[in-house]
């Protein structure tokens, strides 16, 4: 029976069904070289990588500035709870939430939708709708940002002015919904995301919107190589903009080893903030990069929760976050022996030294996309649900960006 | 792409797409949808370097394997996972040949698109590891370690399966 699995994967395959006109749908096709199926869904998913925050406390005011290459005034920013608030925070009456969720160190800052825009020709642009938290009336509020990123603490969100891509860049007081400033940027940029200490926003520049689909309904797909262009290093308090260029990956048509077939590639920040990220199709997920744009090895003892800037260990160092699941693991640090084991999809981020916010699935987990954000402990033991169940495949359906609060 | 290419494009694709279609068909796990949309991408960019391409199965191939493995890792933070419950058991004899192949199929389904995609490179293509391992950008060792958990997984799901797979597994 050894070739049970060869035998049955042949038998397997000559059920398909071959259509006739594969050449006359790839040569309608080729012009503008789709990249894929599901591309909605897909480029969703990579969108969530420059939302996601991490901060790493204390370093504030530590690391040098970027050069200036256009002198402008700053801002004074607001400073951070000290201590932060770490109470549980559950909504799971209302879907999306209602009001803030939050467990321990992080807090869900804001959610997103995904919008169809008006189709032009055989084309499908389509938008984030954000909703952004609200202090003043502790829950959520929609807004017309085309991208929106909060800061660590939840003081200030980074905004991008009107649909993809934007050329102009506002920092947000969140308190008092004013902006504080407007940075007015000479390449147009299509994501946001701050610095872990705060003080700096790391915009992804593209020559024109990543996120356009051709064709229809479920046949619509990527179309095109990834726009990337570059990005900027703003630094908030000096005032500065700081524009490199990077352009987007190997598209994976090569021999390239490392690739990205995607046409969003945003870019994040290493956990201590001195290296930019961007991300790869291929395994590790991810290239280092200085704050230059030069190559830069993997930080050292850097662990990341895939696609995200958040550290996959604890914050007391002893223990990781292991792959999505069912189960997942949680292993010891120092001896890879695994410490517990959690019924649930993912683990997206530690909330404390013990608790983990993750994604769960209702039920007996039969449908993966029917799933909500809970909090659980590193043994599996104690589930605490923190946002309602929904249907993640579904049109409409929202997604949670997580930041330290 | 002039008539003359055109021409030797379309004997190309009547020629090898059924093969290509059965390495999509298994790629997405039985999904006849998702396979044509597969073979179809990968046969759209195959047409915009018809002239610079010496082999263009093994470059439909690539991009089909590369597209496949793409999607898989950008899907990851949205939830795709294998499921928890166990399929429905087909038959009150799990020796019998037909059951086995459901159940079998019904697992491979339930992988995840990286898992699906190690087992058919390496047991329907018959790639060695290093080739796998360059296909799919990423070491021999990950490439090791996700088909060892990929069967793993099918001996989870599919109990029955579990003595004969531990076979393969050698």
């Amino acid at each position: 029976m050894t070739r049970l699995l060869r035998d049955n994967l042949r038998e397997w395959a000559d059920e398909v069904k071959v259509p006739h006109d594969l050449a006359d749908r790839a040569l309608r096709r080729r012009a503008r070289r789709p990249v894929g199926m599901g591309a909605l869904a897909t480029v969703l998913a990579v969108g969530l990588v420059a939302a996601i925050a991490v901060a790493v406390a204390g370093l504030r005011g530590t690391l040098p500035g970027p050069d200036s290459a256009r002198p402008a005034s700053g801002i004074a920013l607001p400073a951070r709870p000290s201590p932060a608030p770490t109470d549980v925070r559950a909504d799971t009456e209302h879907s999306p939430p209602a009001t803030l969720v939050a467990a321990g160190r992080m807090a869900m800052s804001a959610y997103y939708t995904i919008s169809r825009e008006q189709p032009s020709g055989n084309l499908q642009p389509f938008r984030r709708v954000w909703s952004l938290y609200d202090p003043r009336t502790g829950g959520y509020e929609r807004t017309s940002w085309g991208w929106v990123d909060a800061a660590p603490g939840l003081q200030v969100a980074a905004v991008l002015d009107g649909d993809l891509v934007s050329r102009r860049l506002g920092i947000l007081d969140m308190n008092s919904r004013q902006i504080l400033k407007w940075f007015d940027l000479e390449h147009p940029v299509g994501s946001v995301t701050w610095s872990p200490d705060g003080t700096r926003v790391l915009a992804t520049a593209y020559s024109s919107s990543p996120d356009v689909l051709e064709g229809k309904g479920d046949q619509a797909s990527v179309i095109r190589d990834s726009p990337r262009t570059g990005y900027y290093i703003v630094d908030v308090e000096a005032g500065t903009t700081d524009y490199h260029e990077l352009p987007p990956m190997a598209d994976g048509m090569g021999d390239e080893k490392i690739f990205n077939m995607n046409a969003r590639q945003d870019l994040g920040w290493s956990l201590d903030g001195s290296l930019l990220w961007a991300p790869t199709s291929t395994m590790p997920d991810r290239v280092f990069y200085t704050l230059d744009g030069e190559p830069a090895e993997w930080p050292e003892g850097d662990r990341y929760v895939d696609y995200t800037g958040i550290s996959a260990t604890s914050p007391d160092g002893r223990l990781v976050l292991g792959d999505d699941g069912l189960p997942t693991r949680i292993t010891d640090a120092a001896t890879g022996e695994i410490a517990g084991r959690q019924r649930v999809l993912q683990l997206h981020a530690w909330a404390d030294d013990d608790d983990v916010i993750a994604l769960g699935c209702a039920g007996t987990c039969e449908n993966e996309f029917n799933n909500g954000m809970v909090l659980v402990s590193v043994d599996g033991e104690r589930t605490t649900q923190l946002t309602r169940n929904r249907d993640t495949n579904a049109d409409g359906a929202w997604r949670w960006v997580l930041t330290p609060r | 792409m002039d008539a003359v290419d055109e021409q030797r494009f379309r004997e190309f694709v009547s020629a090898r797409s059924p093969a290509l279609m059965r390495l999509g068909f298994l790629l997405t796990g039985g999904d006849q949808h998702a396979a044509e949309d597969l073979v179809q991408t990968a046969l759209a960019k195959l047409a915009t370097r018809w002239r610079r391409v010496e082999a263009p199965e093994a470059y439909a191939r690539q991009i089909m394997y590369r597209q496949q493995v793409s999607w898989w890792r950008a899907s990851v933070r949205r939830g795709e996972v294998v499921q928890a419950a166990p399929p429905d058991r087909a038959g009150r004899d799990p020796h019998h040949q037909r059951e086995l192949r459901m159940v079998l199929r019904t697992a491979l389904a339930r992988l995840t698109a990286r898992q699906r995609a190690v087992l058919v490179l390496r047991y329907f293509e018959d790639l060695p590891e290093q080739e796998v391992a360059r296909v799919m950008g990423c070491s021999v060792g990950t490439v090791r370690s996700t088909a060892h958990r990929s069967l793993a997984r099918l001996r989870e799901i599919a109990p029955e399966l579990a003595q004969e797979l531990v076979e393969v597994a050698k």
